[in-house]
């Protein structure tokens, strides 16, 4: 389990002379990643001879060719920019080879003069490190480059050098005979997580490769890592964006939207839920929050249905009231009827949260106050309100989270022509120029600004909440 | 609890809570009725709550059009299928952690988590579904929301609540991993697996974000969810969207078919609903609780 180089595994019992003493003297990791460099080296090796330099598959050269004829289509200066010396084919392999070299004297180093505690420690690390950087060398030129490395034959060294580098550093056993029990025991479990596991990598992790979108020109159809970097460094349509009075525009709109949602809408369900506390009649309860958790199961697609109808100009609001306001046609109108349909619709179900923790208190606090002579609001505010503070701090934390982003379906099935320019959030926004339109690049550009910011602004209020004692999220 | 009882403030509190029931009901019932008068009632604008001239003529010419009661019945199928894979993709990720010694458990978990606060966005999503032939397919409103990282959590930590003796118990008596899951922590999971369910279920059967992403094209308008074609039908009376412009939907609908459109989108729900709140409850209640 540890990371510490210096512990001696003597288990390698049958194994002749030095080398036995030398392999025993590493964890297993340790020599598992060197099985996998070696591997690596003797693949690449099998490539070179039989495929010789320059053909297609191989691990070193195929990746300069690339990089050298897209550079000369001068759509990629700027990733090399003050580096012609880098071009050179020479250079190019020279690093590599020097790298690999590095790791190999390492390798020697520590075989040979294992037992100094110091060179051993000095040699794990020189080794890792080197076999890292290598790996994100290769990495980062495939991505650069924009290479997929799409030959399987090319992919399989990398990943082998990857996962050497993972097993030095991670690997968590440190004897062959643990490792095959832990595995005999647990490895039915693996088996049942790679289902969920792919379905994770492909469809959550899968789509973070193309946010690379925003930084490359609009190409509709082609694939986001053979378009061209987009100018200004690859920033251009996030300048553009800021450039955008439509941007300007939704980004405001969203903005508002949430803090005028957070500021009316917050509350609501917590006053709901002392309220709903303070319900005695039993039933009269019961019945009450089955019709206020309703809203909750109706799609947004109804709920733009129902206040269509019910807010339209003869609807049936007006008609109660006897007037003809125009409450989704109005731009003002329509931003506090967006609030408050929102409101109708999670007020009931916010309270469930809420009056989970209020059963959490404990009810001596109460009879002690009523005891001590305290009236209902009086135990409201010294004792349910400080007992559900934690789950508050966390909800508000989440939804200062969510300032960024609205449901993309509510806001589609409530906006209307006339309200546009109050209406047109930032997920309108990329939706009519990215999915609707064709400026991804742009649409990208903006989706990736309100992620960060997203998650900047979660974290940002997690830090803060826990900077004022508070328990926070994570 | 309360020992000052004040008479004033728990009628101030029934009070407050028939208003409130009114202005959740009402919004509902006006649009039943609405659903089920007559159309010169309609225009005069005089349906409240109850409906006049009652007929049903709305729901005959919904149920006649095939285009409605074929997408009907298409999200049904649709969200069988999904609820099924979405529950046997949210067992088998949640079980392996309830393994207090399984290597790799944090950075797992951490990999999942990430997910739940950093996304791709809309873009690279669309881009990742076109380039996995996904687009227009009927499969794209099943595969990419199947797993819900949420409701991973919260199976978590209902199995983290049974007993790890129950578990070695079976173990000593020579079971494996997956019959501890199917003889032991399945039976004893049944209420957050219905609960689970359906979550998935009400999640699918509303839901027509992915579909208005992802069906494009007016071929796969035969894929598109219930709710999907109430949105395309709303959007057709105000005509928002030009984008999403396009003839296949045929005559402007009435409001009264709008309105019964509604009512049989919503009828689904809210027969299962008053039964299953219990289970809804226990599963936000459940999620609340942190691990």
């Amino acid at each position: 389990m540890s990371d510490n180089p210096n512990q001696v595994h003597l288990n390698n019992e049958n194994f002749p002379g030095k080398l036995k003493t030398a392999i025993g003297a590493f964890p297993m990791r340790v020599n598992a990643t060197i099985a996998g460099t070696i591997l690596v080296l003797v693949f690449s090796l099998l490539e070179w001879v039989n495929l010789g330099g320059g053909v297609r598959f191989n691990l070193f050269t195929l990746q300069l060719l690339d990089m050298r004829s897209k550079v000369e289509a001068a759509q990629l200066e700027w990733v090399f920019d003050g580096m012609e010396g880098f071009m050179n084919f020479r250079s190019f392999l020279s690093i590599f080879l020097i790298i690999l070299v590095v790791s190999i004297l390492f390798l020697v180093i520590s075989i040979i003069w294992h037992k100094s505690k110091f060179l051993r420690a000095l040699s794990y690390w020189g080794f890792g490190g080197a076999i890292l950087s290598s790996t994100v060398f290769i990495f980062s030129i495939l991505i650069t480059v924009g290479d997929r490395g799409s030959d399987v034959l090319t992919a399989i060294p990398l990943c082998i050098l990857f996962a050497s580098v993972i097993t030095m550093f991670f690997f968590p056993f440190d004897t062959p005979a643990k490792f095959v029990n832990y595995i005999k025991r647990y490895w039915v479990l693996y088996i049942l997580l790679i289902l969920p596991l792919a379905q994770i990598i492909v469809f959550r992790y899968g789509p973070m490769i193309n946010i690379l979108a925003a930084f490359k020109d609009n190409a509709f159809l082609s694939p986001v890592l053979d378009r061209s970097w987009a100018g200004n460094d690859g920033f251009e349509f996030f300048i553009e964006a800021f450039n955008d009075l439509e941007f300007r525009e939704a980004f405001r709109n969203t903005l508002v939207l949430s803090f005028l949602e957070i500021v009316m809408g917050f509350p609501v369900p917590i006053i709901l839920a002392i309220l709903l506390n303070e319900l005695r009649l039993r039933k009269f309860k019961r019945v009450t929050q089955t019709i206020l958790y309703l809203p909750h199961f109706l799609s947004w697609a109804i709920v733009a249905g129902i206040a269509t109808t019910v807010l339209g100009t003869s609807g049936l609001l007006n008609n109660f009231l006897g007037t003809e306001i125009r409450f989704l046609q109005d731009q003002t109108n329509w931003v506090f009827s967006y609030i408050v349909i929102g409101i109708w619709k999670g007020m009931g179900w916010g309270t469930i949260i809420y009056l989970a923790a209020i059963t959490g208190i404990n009810p001596e606090l109460y009879e002690a106050a009523a005891v001590d002579g305290a009236k209902r609001f009086r135990l409201i505010w010294h004792i349910t309100l400080p007992g559900i503070r934690p789950v508050i701090i966390l909800l508000l934390i989440l939804s200062i989270g969510g300032i960024m982003g609205n449901s993309f379906e509510r806001i589609m099935a409530m906006r209307n022509p006339l309200v546009h320019r109050v209406s047109d959030v930032i997920e309108v926004y990329t939706y009519v120029r990215g999915v609707a339109g064709m400026q991804q690049a742009l649409a990208a550009a903006v989706g990736l600004f309100q992620s960060v910011v997203s998650v900047i602004l979660l974290f940002g209020a997690n830090y803060f909440a826990k900077k004022t004692g508070e328990r926070g999220l994570l | 609890m309360n020992l000052n009882k004040s008479k004033l403030g728990d009628f101030l509190i029934v009070v407050c809570f028939i208003l409130l029931i009114c202005v959740c009901l009402f919004p509902m019932m006006n649009v039943f009725a609405r659903s089920m008068s007559a159309p010169e009632h309609l225009i005069r604008g005089e349906v409240s709550l109850l409906p006049k001239g009652f007929n049903l003529d709305a729901f005959q010419l919904v149920w006649n059009d095939t285009k409605y009661t074929w997408s009907l019945a298409w999200t049904v199928i649709l969200t069988v299928i999904c609820t099924v894979v979405s529950m046997v993709l949210t067992v088998l990720c949640a079980f392996p952690f309830v393994y207090k010694g399984l290597k790799g458990r944090k950075t797992l978990n951490v990999f999942m988590i990430f997910t739940m606060y950093f996304g791709a966005g809309m873009i690279p999503t669309f881009l990742l579904m076109r380039s996995l032939g996904l687009v227009d397919h009927p499969l794209v409103l099943i595969l990419p929301s199947a797993l819900s990282i949420f409701n991973v959590i919260l199976m978590r930590s209902f199995f983290y609540g049974i007993p790890d003796s129950i578990r070695e118990s079976a173990e000593i008596d020579g079971a494996g991993p997956f019959k501890t899951l199917m003889m032991i922590y399945l039976p004893l999971s049944k209420p957050v697996l219905a609960t689970i369910s359906l979550f998935y279920a009400v999640g699918r059967w509303n839901g027509y974000g992915d579909a208005l992403l992802f069906l494009r094209t007016p071929d796969s308008r035969k894929w598109d969810p219930i709710q999907l074609l109430l949105y395309r039908v709303q959007q057709r009376m105000t005509s928002i969207d030009v984008s999403q412009f396009d003839s296949s939907t045929g005559d402007a609908p009435t409001e009264a078919v709008i309105m019964a459109t509604i009512v049989i989108a919503t009828v689904p729900i809210l027969l299962v609903y008053p039964f299953l709140q219990k289970y809804f409850v226990a599963g936000v209640t459940l999620g609340s609780v942190k691990e």
